[in-house]
């Protein structure tokens, strides 16, 4: 049976799945990102809708794109337009955050890299605040 | 013979109530996974874990499994069985390998009938795990996962009293009732916020005020009732503020 990985990406860094699961085809793939993405998100949908799961195969290739906000159970009786309407703005949110944490890492990179120079490694901070 | 003070409630008992128990009570090292007492079934023996963590799950008809308490070493598993034949509510498993004093229900029973300190004990033992279930029955049901799985390895944490606990995703995802791919997604994110470390089915606990800032209220109402009811329960530290 083929191994699918399901790589979270939640506005931030993003979580590999390293360890993958053994499933019989996509469709089943599918169902499972699904069920993992509810319950990522059951009781914490606002903060989570803009969540997405991308699922790849062993080769890393990614087969598909699951958005939280595609099976949120909270917004299923919006009408369809105001749902998809919705979808654009959690994408839009989702890559706002995943590049505003990338600008972040950038900022601490060079500030590590201007440490490491003026030989004072120790200013250099990890996560803003735990010293690296 | 099992050093009582290592289990809460052993320690809460008097010297005579301890001494009816004391010649009928074995140490028994229990693996992950031993089933202590089957649900539905007569309670042959009362546990009182001295190491490890024991959940009680509730078993659906078709094989579900929920977790509706957590028990170590302040508490006991069968203990109500000491009042009356009763059958088990729930299905006691070892989650956490450890040490547990056994004493044969029938012994207990008779202790039990002797003692009335002992019954008051038994009540007030049992008060703190109704209250465990039923904030845990309302947690599982309006909580999210990410919270849970903080409170439960606060939990964890404090009925073993280690640093570092033998946990495979696999356990914690059945005990959680989510998919294992849930657990370890979410234990990643856990582990990038710096509160905690996955190795090889070992997970360690690096910021335990973090930690208790991701858990749910819950934690902290379990424990203080625990407290209350159980004087002499006490567990690990409550970090204050900030990890």
């Amino acid at each position: 049976m083929p191994r699918y990985y399901f790589h979270l990406r939640d506005g931030s860094g993003g979580i590999v799945d390293q360890d993958g699961v053994e499933l019989r085809e996509d469709a089943e793939a599918l169902e499972h990102a699904t069920v993992v993405a509810r319950e990522l998100m059951h009781q914490a949908e606002a903060r989570t809708r803009h969540w997405q799961l991308d699922v790849a195969d062993g080769t890393a290739q990614v087969l598909f794109r699951l958005p939280f906000v595609a099976v949120d159970e909270t917004i299923k009786h919006l009408p369809e337009r105001i749902r998809s309407q919705f979808a654009r703005l959690c994408a839009r949110k989702r890559e706002l955050a995943e590049m505003v944490h990338q600008a972040r890492l950038t900022v601490q990179q060079s500030q590590a890299l201007v440490a490491r120079a003026r030989g004072k490694p120790y200013l250099a901070t990890h996560r803003f605040g735990q010293c690296l | 013979m099992p050093d009582r003070t290592e289990n809460r409630l052993l320690a809460a008992l008097s010297p005579s109530d301890y001494a009816l128990l004391l010649p009928y009570l074995r140490t028994t090292f229990f693996p992950r996974g031993a089933i202590l007492q089957e649900q539905e079934a007569p309670v042959a023996n009362v546990y009182f874990p001295i190491g490890g963590m024991v959940s009680l799950v509730c078993v659906m008809q078709q094989g579900q499994c929920v977790e509706t308490a957590v028990v170590g070493r302040e508490g006991a598993v069968g203990v109500f069985a000491g009042l009356g034949p009763w059958n088990a509510f729930t299905r006691a498993i070892v989650q956490i390998p450890g040490s547990v004093a056994v004493v044969p229900t029938p012994h207990f029973q008779a202790a039990a009938h002797q003692s009335a300190r002992l019954r008051e004990l038994i009540l007030k033992y049992k008060e703190s795990l109704l209250a465990q279930v039923q904030q845990t029955a309302a947690c599982n049901a309006v909580h999210p996962l990410e919270a849970r799985l903080a409170r439960w390895l606060l939990q964890a944490l404090d009925r073993t009293g280690a640093c570092e606990l033998p946990l495979t995703q696999d356990a914690i995802a059945q005990m959680l009732g989510a998919r294992r791919t849930t657990v370890t997604l979410i234990a990643c994110r856990l582990q990038e916020a710096g509160l905690i470390r996955y190795r090889r089915g070992r997970i360690a606990i690096l910021d335990r005020g973090g930690l208790e800032q991701a858990a749910c209220e819950c934690y902290r109402t379990i424990r203080r009732r625990t407290e209350a009811v159980i004087p002499s329960f006490e567990m690990g530290r409550v970090a204050e503020g900030t990890g």
